[in-house]
């Protein structure tokens, strides 16, 4: 089945990249804008956002946690809630948490179907923390 | 010119603010994902808003305080009032005139009253301190 090519969803890019030539702003479209929208859920801590405290998750907090698989499954959980709650183009399949203890990180793969868009994505980051 | 592409002026809470730039956005827009709070473009229209809503708080107080019957702060009204030539009283801590002797049981050179050193009276059976 041919990949559905229209833009249903496009956002700016976070690095407000623009283009050489005409100086307009590159987009994000579809696929790549969901997964960005993720990853900023997923990095934005309560209270973060002005007016919004509930918006975010608290994965960050997560991160000082001993290294357990009560924590993976603590952090699968937020994860899960935060795309539920805040992320209505996607439907998700799967949350993988891969502990990582030599890097001292979490690797994180998401698996969720974009309403209104064909196929699965996968979204793949390291979680770890910086200080 | 699209009909709603007009931004309301009159929003004061950020709320309100944020809706009008999105509705300014959906009719005015090649950017899609504004009513999604994860988006790149959702970020910057918080950014926008606040700064929006601190500037009209900003100027709200500001006006407020440039009027005597609006003005809340203290120093604001003093300042009103002295432009119709009346200092406002407020309340004032008492004042004593004490006079202190002292009868040393020797000799010093020199007496020396430390400041802020308290003195108690009674008046009418009430304990008063300077």
């Amino acid at each position: 089945m041919a990949r559905n090519t229209l833009t249903i969803h496009s956002d700016i890019r976070s690095d407000l990249a623009v283009n050489p030539a005409t100086d307009d702003l590159l987009l994000l479209t579809n696929e790549n804008a969901v997964e960005q929208s993720i990853k900023n859920l997923l990095q934005t801590d309560f209270y973060e956002r002005p007016f919004q405290p509930t918006l975010g998750s608290n994965i960050r907090s997560l991160l000082f946690e001993l290294d357990t698989p009560q924590t993976a499954y603590n952090l699968k959980e937020a994860i899960i809630k935060t795309i539920e709650n805040f992320e209505p183009r996607c439907q998700l399949i799967d949350v993988i948490i891969e502990s990582d203890p030599d890097r001292n990180a979490y690797n994180c793969y998401i698996t969720y179907n974009i309403i209104g868009d064909q196929g699965e994505f996968t979204t793949e980051f390291v979680l770890s923390r910086i200080r | 010119m699209a009909a709603n592409s007009a931004t309301s002026v009159v929003s004061l809470d950020f709320t309100t603010i944020k809706d009008n730039l999105i509705n300014y956005l959906r009719s005015n827009s090649s950017i899609k994902d504004y009513d999604y709070e994860g988006s790149n473009i959702n970020t910057v229209l918080d950014v926008l808003s606040y700064n929006t809503y601190l500037n009209n708080f900003y100027i709200n107080m500001l006006a407020n305080e440039m009027f005597l019957d609006t003005a809340q702060i203290k120093d604001s009204i003093i300042s009103h009032a002295k432009e119709l030539n009346y200092v406002p009283r407020s309340v004032q801590s008492s004042k004593a005139i004490v006079n202190v002797k002292v009868i040393p049981t020797n000799s010093p050179g020199s007496i020396t009253l430390n400041k802020w050193t308290k003195f108690s009276t009674s008046i009418d059976g009430v304990t008063k301190t300077f």
